[in-house]
């Protein structure tokens, strides 16, 4: 499976926006995974809107992630659920998903990361890389370099978090990162698609630069 | 296979009624004390039904304050219910799940979480009860009935309204809202299945004597009660 992009839809970013269709508008230009995130609305209204967002991601054959809910998950039949460190424990997760579920967990440090492997994740969200306002619980900023540090002790995918923008994506792959999770530079740009469609070229673009060396 | 869960549910929701008392929690308003000493105080002078319900802690400790509940509930023979969180009933072996008016419907739980788990929906009018009948709920709470500090602002609906849905519906009905010694028996004879409780158990000094009255209280209502409401509770039997 290809973490190149990964695309957080925050329900809580901009309310009142078409997230159906901005979730069309992403998966077009080349995002890879879609996640949805729904921290303070009602239950009803995320699983509504996991309903949605499943048909879309259906319609692109694309991979559907539900930020820590393991019931929404399971009701949409998403394919596979992400969980921070104040979620449920992945070892856990995984006795309801079963093996073919995806379980992301949120990793910040090697210990964090070989401790998630062993309960059985799928790849690793690692952040906050760069200061981000979307989170308000993320901490301080772990740099590119938290992932340089993963990358020996894990062979799961990495997935970068936080702040990540056009500006310092590449870095982000240069450390180690197998791809890129976004919520402000696609969620709060004012054309979406280009700006994914841009993201996704400086991702490719930095991994093939990675391959020439 | 389906059968026989269906045929533990069915069993769990007698246990459920049993006592006519429904505890909930509320860390907030246990003077200090844990919801585990709650519990355990509670399950200890006969409660029978208890619903986890705390808001705003991780869901990793609620998982882990659920599987707690759990053991205490069953070393007892209580039930265990949890308030929302559909996945984290069926991690921790909780005996039900109750649905608030707005989460995820119940054909969507039953999905996962297979025949046995008991699935309760919280309903605020006869609307709302026959929805939650229509989807296959197992029980209701219906409320609020009297005004609690638990929902300030909110204008107690009365025991009218659980006569009201009586009329409408054949779900167990656990009343909820400001029940104390005090109503309950008013509640029941209006045709209330069970009460629920919050604050008049988790704020008493005295867990056990609390629940000791109440009990009480509601076995004389029972006692006392019309011969429908018997005829109602029998398809439980």
């Amino acid at each position: 499976m290809d973490y190149d992009l990964y695309v957080v839809i925050d329900e809580d970013y901009r309310p009142g926006l078409d997230l159906a269709q901005l979730t069309h508008a992403v998966a077009e230009n080349g995002a890879s995974v879609i996640q949805l995130r729904c921290k303070h609305s009602c239950d009803q209204r995320f699983y509504d809107l996991a309903l949605s967002l499943r048909q879309v991601t259906l319609c692109y054959r694309l991979p559907l992630i539900i930020n820590d809910r393991l019931d929404i998950a399971l009701a949409v039949d998403a394919d596979g659920v992400h969980l921070g460190q104040e979620d449920l424990p992945a070892s856990v997760a995984r006795r309801i998903l079963g093996e073919g579920k995806i379980i992301g967990v949120s990793a910040a440090t090697p210990e964090e990361a070989r401790l998630a492997a062993e309960a059985g994740a799928s790849y690793l969200g690692v952040g906050a890389i760069f200061a981000t306002g979307t989170k308000s619980d993320a901490g301080d900023p772990i740099g590119p370099e938290a992932i340089s540090a993963i990358r020996p002790v894990c062979s799961l995918p990495l997935v970068g978090i936080g702040g990540i923008a056009l500006a310092n994506a590449a870095s982000v792959i240069r450390a180690g990162g197998d791809g890129v999770a976004i919520v402000s530079a696609i969620m709060g740009s004012d054309d979406p698609a280009s700006a994914t469609a841009a993201l996704l070229r400086t991702v490719k673009a930095a991994k093939s630069e990675l391959l020439v060396r | 296979m389906e059968r026989a869960g269906n045929a533990a549910r069915h069993l769990r929701v007698s246990r459920l009624l049993a006592s006519g008392l429904y505890l909930v929690t509320d860390e907030s308003r246990s003077a200090g004390r844990s919801d585990e000493t709650i519990v355990e105080g509670a399950c200890h002078a006969g409660a029978t039904a208890v619903q986890l319900r705390e808001k705003g802690i991780p869901r990793r400790d609620l998982l882990v304050v659920a599987g707690r509940l759990v053991d205490t509930c069953h070393r007892f023979g209580a039930l265990l219910i949890v308030n929302s969180n559909p996945d984290i009933a069926v991690l921790s072996g909780a005996d039900g799940v109750h649905l608030p008016a707005t989460d995820i419907g119940v054909a969507d739980v039953r999905k996962f979480a297979g025949p046995a788990l008991l699935v309760g929906r919280s309903a605020h009018s006869v609307e709302e009860a026959m929805a939650a009948e229509n989807e296959g709920a197992d029980y209701i709470t219906l409320g609020t009935i009297f005004p609690t500090p638990s929902k300030p602002g909110v204008e107690g609906a009365g025991v009218e309204l659980v006569a009201a849905v009586t009329r409408h519906t054949r779900l167990p009905i656990i009343a909820i809202g400001g029940i104390s010694t005090e109503n309950a028996a008013l509640v029941i004879r209006a045709g209330a299945d069970a009460v629920a409780v919050v604050s008049a158990v988790t704020a008493a000094e005295d867990i056990r004597l609390a629940i000791r009255q109440l009990l009480e209280v509601i076995k004389q209502a029972r006692s006392s009660a019309s011969t429908r409401q018997s005829l109602r509770s029998s398809k439980w039997d």
